[in-house]
């Protein structure tokens, strides 16, 4: 059995996996909420799209641009071929600045180059309530806007008696009175806040950071020093167009109107500012972005991480974030983590094509279509299968008639003879997959061609 | 009288002749007069859908190559195949020597319900009798080819439609998605299957032979009494 | 910038769409934008006052139990004379240390989008980022001819927002978080009520 297919399994029918499909329910349900009650949403999101392909198609140009603007602006923009040197910078201006404690805005790209791992000589908190969670219990995010989905309300209680030394609770709202006194006394003494960001802005070097608790703006507010990772696809070309995907990913995140906090730094704090960063860093990752963008799977650098695939997708509800492996999960992990070349190579066997992704995703990303791609592409790699042996024996016989015909004639007695009562109950080899978990109906008469022969003989 | 064709598709052919015949008696019935051609195989889907591009490739050229000699719309009883045929075979096929068939027969395809309630407007007359009936409208046919609500409209003629929670979620077949995560799909199958349950549904219909097979096959091993049949069953028994 | 250029070196030709779409403001049909900001920021749990804004403030300190609040310099705010006024009644504008511990904070707002119910604030010598963010409550004082429809419809006549400030922020609403079990919180980390004070209606 692959690995894929252990983990999946092993996943089914558990409570954190019970739990996370509740919350990918409501999300899905309040996007499509979101979508009904606002009827332009179908054109922005074809604007949307056009907005991201531009952008991708022309990044060459936006990045140089955004380099301009922003160093115009007064931040210092910085360039990570990959994830160990991406650390490395973020390290050294740290160490250039002094810091000791830092304070973190959730971001899947530092997930993505484990960032926090990289920083283990400093004092890194997260800040984003489920992230902080998160940390705190040593585990790692389920689903790409809610990272403890899978967990309740207890087993959060517990950890936050465990490990932060208070009475337990269950309650939500203390739970969360809790962690925000706990996390304001690091605001207000952390010495750098690290985001990723939403987007970069090209013509006004800004960095945009989406969120709901406010600590993206305490990040980018509190600290003397604000650092952003910023993934080099994140790019838009001016606020027009950031405009237009503000409104298509908080509503297809969440269902709101827009995010609670939309939080734009364009620069350090200017003369006669009385707060603000007094130094503002961006690091550019690529991480194996420009790869993909020169790949088949380039589309899917139009990916905005709503999360809306994963909500609607019926095999992420079925096993949850964790079972795909790796930082990103569900449909968009599928193509992105091959595409990037990290995690299971078989991932994008991971689907049943069923498209719920590409009706739900902002941007009309055609995941089953990358997804089928990725699969011809790992075929054609790979050696040796019992399962491509049977497809090239399928294809021989279905693309000669006669050979097809008789297929058919035999296959139908062979599965009539074995069935009883009309059904089957046990199959062969790898069809045994199919009985192992259902019966197949046998065939009641010999095949349709033949009956169509006779009628017309 | 026009013609018209019979993509019967290879699960149907072999697992389910019963579906095609009901398919021709059907279009017969509206009229039509229906030609099958022997030298027809499969579109390819599976070995597309796996990964293995050459073998599809193979055998949706002998396929389109036979429907490209015909003449009239081509039905289809499966959303599946016909969004495969409709979509995705021209740009499998696009570099070759039969990007001009699978051109030519992507623009002729129609699913059956399609067909019947947007291209013949056939939508039987007001004799339903009364059993309740659950319709599951296929993910490629619905996602695919946008057939929301025709399966629906003839269920509705002929029988009781009972709504099925969370109708447009995935049953879980995937074609060999079933036997290479056959845990996951089994997961999703139960899920459908206590969805179709739940409904008060006799009768469960669908668009799609593939997920019909592992739904009737996962009803009858839990021991349900309800029956599954493809809509031309159900539309070609109520207009006997 | 020669790092820069081998950086971009790496980055090849999508083999995606190029052309660049016009972005144009969503058609809507016509409403009043005094009325749907109310309806929309009280979907968020955001209140909104037609009343004199000294009395809002005044109301809200009594409520807290404080004499304090945070605030943008007094001729930054569209209401002069509030700072003075708000001083007769024995409430006074803190400023220096200890601004943590201030409940309230009070600001004027660059903008507000009715569709969102959101007020838009750009950060700028005499406009500080914290007055909005640190207290429990936080009141924005908002001119309703800064009313906008949408996020896009503000953007497009207002291109250079961006670049007018260090920091620009849009607030829509209170602090909250779903992160425990989906059940909704409000005050995570910022105000835990927002209060938006229509100025000249």
């Amino acid at each position: 059995m692959s690995e894929l297919r252990t983990r999946m399994s092993a996943a089914i029918g558990t409570a954190p996996v019970e739990a996370t499909r509740r919350g990918a329910e409501r999300l899905a349900e309040l996007r499509r909420r979101a979508e009904t009650d606002y009827p332009p949403m179908g054109e922005m999101r074809d604007l949307a799209r056009a907005i991201r392909l531009h952008t991708l198609a022309n990044l060459h140009r936006y990045l140089s641009e955004f380099c301009e603007s922003a160093q115009r602006a007064g931040t210092r923009v910085h360039l990570a071929a990959d994830a160990a040197e991406a650390n490395s910078i973020v390290e050294s201006i740290l160490r250039a600045a002094g810091a000791r404690t830092v304070v973190k805005s959730k971001s899947m790209l530092t997930e993505e180059i484990g960032l926090n791992h990289a920083l283990d000589g400093f004092r890194v908190t997260e800040t984003d309530l489920g992230e902080f969670i998160v940390q705190i219990a040593g585990d790692r995010p389920s689903h790409i806007i809610a990272p403890v989905m899978h967990r309740t309300r207890q087993e959060i209680g517990r950890l936050f008696a465990d490990v932060l030394g208070v009475a337990y609770t269950d309650d939500p709202p203390q739970l969360n009175d809790i962690a925000r006194s706990h996390l304001r006394r690091r605001f207000l003494e952390a010495d750098a806040g690290i985001t990723g960001a939403n987007f970069a802005v090209a013509s006004t070097g800004s960095v945009v950071l989406v969120t709901n608790e406010g600590n993206g703006r305490m990040c980018t507010s509190l600290p003397p020093v604000h650092i952003a990772l910023v993934g080099i696809e994140r790019l838009v070309p001016s606020p027009a167009e950031l405009a237009v995907l503000l409104e298509v990913l908080a509503r297809s995140a969440t269902g709101q109107r827009l995010s609670v906090y939309t939080t734009v730094v364009t620069g350090p704090r200017r003369p006669d500012e009385e707060d603000g960063p007094v130094e503002t860093h961006v690091v550019l990752v690529d991480n194996g972005r420009s790869r993909v963008l020169a790949s088949e799977d380039a589309e899917i650098l139009a990916c905005i991480r709503c999360g809306a695939c994963l909500n609607v997708c019926p095999v992420y509800r079925e096993v949850g974030g964790h079972a795909y492996g790796g930082v990103y999960p569900g449909p968009v992990g599928a193509v992105l983590q091959p595409a990037l070349g990290v995690g299971s190579a078989d991932l994008p066997f991971a689907s049943s094509l069923c498209g719920a992704c590409r009706e739900a995703c902002p941007v009309r990303i055609d995941i089953p279509r990358l997804l089928v791609g990725l699969r011809h592409r790992l075929v054609d790699r790979s050696s040796f299968s019992w399962l491509g042996l049977g497809l090239e024996a399928y294809s021989r016989v279905a693309s000669n008639p006669t050979a097809w015909r008789l297929f058919l004639s035999l296959g139908s007695f062979g599965l009539r003879t074995a069935a009883r009562d009309g059904w089957i109950g046990r199959l062969p080899f790898h069809a045994s997959a199919w009985t192992a978990h259902r019966d197949l109906p046998g065939p009641g008469a010999p095949p349709f061609r033949v009956w169509w022969r006779n009628r017309n003989r | 009288m026009g013609v018209c064709q019979l993509f019967v598709t290879c699960l149907v052919d072999a697992l389910a002749p019963e579906v095609g015949r009901a398919c021709v008696e059907l279009l017969e019935g509206a009229g039509l007069e229906v030609q099958f051609s022997e030298d027809q195989t499969c579109c390819g889907q599976p070995a597309y859908n796996a990964g293995y591009r050459d073998q599809a490739r193979r055998v949706a050229a002998q396929t389109v190559s036979a429907l490209d000699r015909t003449e009239g719309p081509i039905v289809v009883p499966s959303g599946s195949c016909a969004d495969m045929l409709a979509h995705h075979v021209p740009a499998l096929l696009a570099d070759g020597p039969h990007a001009g068939p699978a051109r030519r027969v992507a623009a002729r395809v129609r699913e059956l319900t399609q067909f019947l309630v947007d291209d013949l407007g056939a939508v039987p007359a007001g004799t339903a009798d009364g059993r309740r009936v659950a319709c599951h409208v296929s993910c490629h046919g619905l996602r695919g080819l946008g057939i929301r609500d025709q399966p629906g409209r003839l269920v509705e003629s002929v029988a009781d439609r009972v709504p099925v929670r969370d109708a447009e979620e995935c049953c879980g077949f995937g074609g060999l998605f079933s036997l290479e995560l056959p845990e996951v799909s089994a997961a999703s199958m139960r899920r459908k299957i206590r969805a179709v349950e739940e409904s008060g549904a006799e009768i469960l219909v669908g668009t799609d032979l593939g997920c019909l097979l592992h739904l009737a096959g996962g009803l009858h091993r839990a021991g349900s009494p309800i029956r599954v049949l493809h809509i031309a069953q159900l539309l070609r028994e109520s207009t006997r | 910038m020669s790092r820069l250029s081998e950086f971009l070196a790496r980055i090849g030709t999508a083999r995606l769409p190029s052309a660049r779409p016009e972005v144009r403001a969503p058609q809507l049909d016509a409403t009043d934008l005094v009325s749907l900001f109310i309806r929309r920021l009280e979907e968020v749990d955001g209140v909104v006052h037609r009343t004199d804004p000294v009395e809002v403030v005044a109301g809200l300190a009594r409520r807290l139990g404080t004499d304090r609040y945070l605030s943008w310099d007094p001729d930054r705010l569209p209401v002069p004379g509030l700072v003075a006024e708000l001083e007769t009644l024995g409430i006074e504008r803190h400023t220096g240390p200890g601004r943590e511990e201030v409940p309230l904070g009070v600001t004027g707002a660059d903008a507000g989008l009715a569709e969102s119910g959101t007020v838009v604030l750009i950060a700028g010598p005499g406009r500080p980022r914290h007055p909005s963010l640190l207290p429990e409550v936080h009141v924005a004082l908002l001119r309703v001819d800064l009313l906008h429809r949408s996020l896009t419809h503000w953007m497009l006549e207002h291109p250079q927002a961006l670049s007018e400030g260090s920091g620009l922020i849009m607030i829509t609403g209170p602090s909250r978080t779903a992160d425990i079990e989906q059940q909704l919180n409000l005050g995570v980390h910022g105000p835990r009520e927002v209060h938006v004070v229509l100025v000249g209606a």
